[in-house]
Formats: C-alpha cells, structure tokens, sequence
C-alpha cells in the first residue's frame, strides 16, 4: 500500500560535481526537508522518467531521475522504477507500507532565457501542475497531455501521470514545501500523504 | 599539416587568430556594436590590423531568439563578404553559417571558409565546401538543433563523442570532396554542453589534436568561462585568455576570438614557452 508519495524535481545541479556556490540551495534544503521526513520503515520507490534516446546515444545508462534520487536519499535502498504507462498498475498491487518518489520537473520553456525559450503555454501549464500538487488533484495530473508535455520541454509527465494513477480514488493530503523556477524550468518539492 | 583556407595556405607552425565579426543586433558579446555596416567595416580594419589572419561573419546569434530565415541571414552576410573581400583581396574570409544556401551564396561573394557552428545540421553544406574548394570547420554539438541551449545533456564521454562526431563528420566531408587539408574540427565549448563539459574538453584538448585534424577553438568569453569564475560576459577576458593558453599548449591551431591582440600575445608566449617559436629579442644577460 502506498501512503506516501514524494515529488522531487531532477536538475542535474543537484549532483555531484558541486560548484563552489550552490546555485540551488533553497532546492537542496527542501529536498533535503522532505527526504528527512519520510517514514523509516516505508519501502521506497522512485519512479524516473526513461533516459531520452539523444542522451542514451551518447553513452548515458541510468535515468537521471535515479542518479538525483540516489543522491537525496543519501544511501537509503531504494527500488528504481522507469515512468512507463504500465508502472502505475504495478504499483497498485503493492501491500507492504510504501514511499513513492517521483522524479519529475515542469516546463523548461518559461521565459527567453529558459533553456528551451519562450514557449507562450508554459507557465499556464506549470500553473496547472503546481495547482493540482497543492489541492491533491490525482485526475489534473492522470490526464496531463504527453504531446503538450513534450512541446513544452516538459520531463515530468510521466511521473505526475503514475501519481495521478496511484493516487486516483485515495484520500490525499498535499503540502507542497517548494515551488520556484529560477533559471526558467518548474522546480516542485510536495508531499502527498494518501489513505 | 599545412592549412588551406581558401585563397591563403597557412604552414603547420602558424597559429591563427579567427576575428569574430557579428552582423547582428542582439549577439551575446558585443549586443550589436557591429550590426551597422560601418561599425563592421571597422571592427575588420581594427582586427586586420591587430593581425588577424581570418575574419569571422555571422548574421544570426547563437542563442534562441527571433527566427532568422536564410534570405535575411544572406542579406546581413553576403554583401558584407563583397566589401570585405573588395578591401581586402588577400583577406581570409570566414561564414558562420549552417545553412547549404547561404554558404554558397557567400561563397559565391568570396567567402574562403563555412564555419558551421551547428555541425552538420545542414547535411548539404559539405557539399557546397567542395564545390566552391574552401575550408570547412566541422564542429561537434552532440546533436542539438540549431540555435537551442543545452538542456540535460549528458555524454558519458564528452571528449570521446566530440573526438567520434567531428572526425566523422571530416570524413563525409572529405567523402564529399572537400580538400583534406581545408578541414579543421572544432569541439564547440558551450554549444550542447556543461560547464564542465567544457572544461573536459579544454583539459583534454590534446586528445582532439592528436586525431590528425587541425583544431579550432571557440572559447571567447563564453558562458563557461563566465561560471567558472562567476563573471558576467564583460568581465571575463582574463579567463579566456587561461583557456586560450591551456588550448595552445595542447596545440589547437586557430582561435576564434573577440580580443585579437591579447589572444596572440597569450598564444604566441605559450609557444615561445614550449619552444615551438624563438623569443622576439633576447639580449638579457647575454650583452
């Protein structure tokens, strides 16, 4: 049973190698906040997005999403899951106390200097997204359009569609602890604790 | 290798300085100090005498941005090759240009050079280079789309991919018909990449050279450089010119840069140090 999902952003800053000035310290400390929180005992599972193809051409072999994860949680065991439409399911069928993390990012086309420009939906979009983590809306998330997502630079939509499965017809209490975009990708940190 | 750009060959000893002419009003560096056809005119003057062997035109700004199509790219570039190759006959002329169409075009005005920026995303250009028997730089962008920032990208060998991609791009070039000694690789800091990608590629610039290929770097006061040391663009020369020296010790041959004059002192002491140029004059303690 799962009782408590975590959304956790996957910029690469929050890796290793460090510069000498965080440029996302308040990200880290929430990220830390949260993962600190988490029920001891829990099962944890992180749910990534699936390694794009131009980067697994390059050589990349491990989601990105499980590399921020396994970084956050410190050398806490962790069962790695790829977002794919089926995950959902499958962890539905879970009984053993369990964490969710999602590993998952809003747009990175918010302004002229995002990464991938302006793109004018964006913080429409995100708007969206952060409106439903806050409320605990699982059918805002489950129905999140994949091809608007892939338009927008949108890495999350995998994982907010599992959380929006999983969390489908469950009791949510949501706190979002983080909600920002300072170099123009959506950045959340939120807890929803499901019974 | 001796070099050939065009009308002018270069032998393997010479270090030469690609002087950035921007034909735009919104590039990062100079935010459209040369967009007016004077300014530009004089910024050539300036470099020329400052010794830059090849100047540099581009007509659209590497960062996201307005769309700039092929005729309007042509209309900023092609007519300002005629004037500079008019004024300076022996002059080598350098494009910055993905496009097949406007590479000709500007070959066809006199262009000596296609520096394509965005490595090969115009798979026609190769064979423009031949037609018109100029010299091509075959960058390395890890694939991205022109004119788009890199966005978690990630290489689990950036030196190995930049090494994989430029040299086979030469080769289709070469396939194509371009002449082997008018391609030079460039492993394009900044463009698909980290900082620290970067800062790989400048470490281990040497690797590059040793394919055989002759080596261009574009490092002027670029972002990495920038985060590196925390400097906005502006403040960032002195960093340039630390990169500039590391990629002359590792024996890069051409330099595209923004500062002319510091670039080739930097360079020229980096092969006075290393022996590879005598010092200009050596009386001390030797009267």
């Amino acid at each position: 049973m799962i009782r408590t999902a975590l959304v956790l952003p996957t910029p690469p800053a929050l890796l290793s190698p460090r510069s000498v000035i965080d440029p996302v310290p308040e990200l880290r400390e929430a990220c830390a906040a949260a993962v600190a929180a988490l029920p001891e005992e829990d099962r944890v599972v992180v749910v990534a997005s699936p390694i794009t193809e131009a980067n697994a051409a390059r050589g990349v072999t491990e989601p990105l999403g499980h590399r921020v994860a396994a970084h956050l949680l410190a050398g806490r065991g962790f069962e790695a899951q790829i977002a794919l439409p089926y995950a959902a399911a499958a962890l539905l069928e879970t009984t053993a106390p369990t964490t969710l993390i999602l590993m998952a990012d809003g747009s990175a086309r918010r302004g002229e200097k995002a990464p991938g420009h302006l793109h004018p939906d964006a913080v429409a979009f995100d708007d969206a997204v952060g409106s439903a983590l806050r409320s605990g809306d699982a059918e805002a998330l489950a129905s999140l359009d994949p091809e608007l997502g892939e338009d927008l630079w949108c890495d999350g939509i995998p994982g907010f569609r599992v959380l929006g499965e999983v969390a489908r017809d469950r009791d949510v209490v949501a706190e979002v602890t983080y909600t920002d975009a300072p170099y123009g990708v959506a950045w959340w940190v939120a807890r929803w604790t499901l019974s | 290798m001796t070099l050939r750009l065009g009308r002018q060959s270069f032998a393997d000893n010479r270090r030469l300085m690609m002087a950035i002419v921007n034909r735009t009003p919104d590039s990062f560096y100079d935010q459209g100090a040369t967009w007016a056809e004077d300014k530009a005119l004089a910024r050539v003057a300036q470099v020329v005498d400052e010794g830059a062997e090849i100047v540099d035109i581009g007509g659209i700004k590497a960062a996201p941005g307005e769309e700039i199509e092929a005729e309007e790219e042509k209309r900023r570039t092609v007519p300002f090759v005629e004037r500079v190759r008019a004024d300076y006959p022996d002059m080598v002329i350098s494009v910055d240009t993905w496009r097949a169409s406007v590479g000709r075009a500007a070959c066809q005005a006199g262009a000596d050079v296609l520096n394509d920026a965005w490595g090969g995303a115009d798979p026609e250009l190769v064979d423009v280079a031949a037609e018109y028997d100029v010299g091509l730089i075959c960058t390395h962008t890890g694939g991205v789309t022109p004119r788009t920032r890199p966005h978690r990208i990630e290489y689990a060998d950036v030196v190995g991919s930049a090494i994989a991609d430029t040299t086979a791009y030469a080769e289709r070039a070469l396939a194509a018909g371009v002449d082997r000694d008018s391609i030079v690789i460039d492993p394009a800091h900044d463009f698909g990449k980290t900082t620290q990608d970067s800062l790989d590629l400048t470490r281990r610039l040497d690797e590059l050279v040793a394919t055989g290929w002759p080596v261009l770097v574009s490092l002027s006061n670029k972002d990495f450089v920038g985060e590196s040391l925390d400097l906005p663009v502006g403040e960032r020369l002195t960093g340039t010119l630390a990169a500039s020296a590391v990629a002359a010790m590792h024996g890069a041959r051409i330099f595209r840069v923004h500062e002319v004059t510091e670039t080739r002192q930097v360079v020229d002491m980096v092969d006075v140090i290393w022996g590879r140029r005598p010092p200009a004059r050596t009386i001390r303690g030797r009267s």
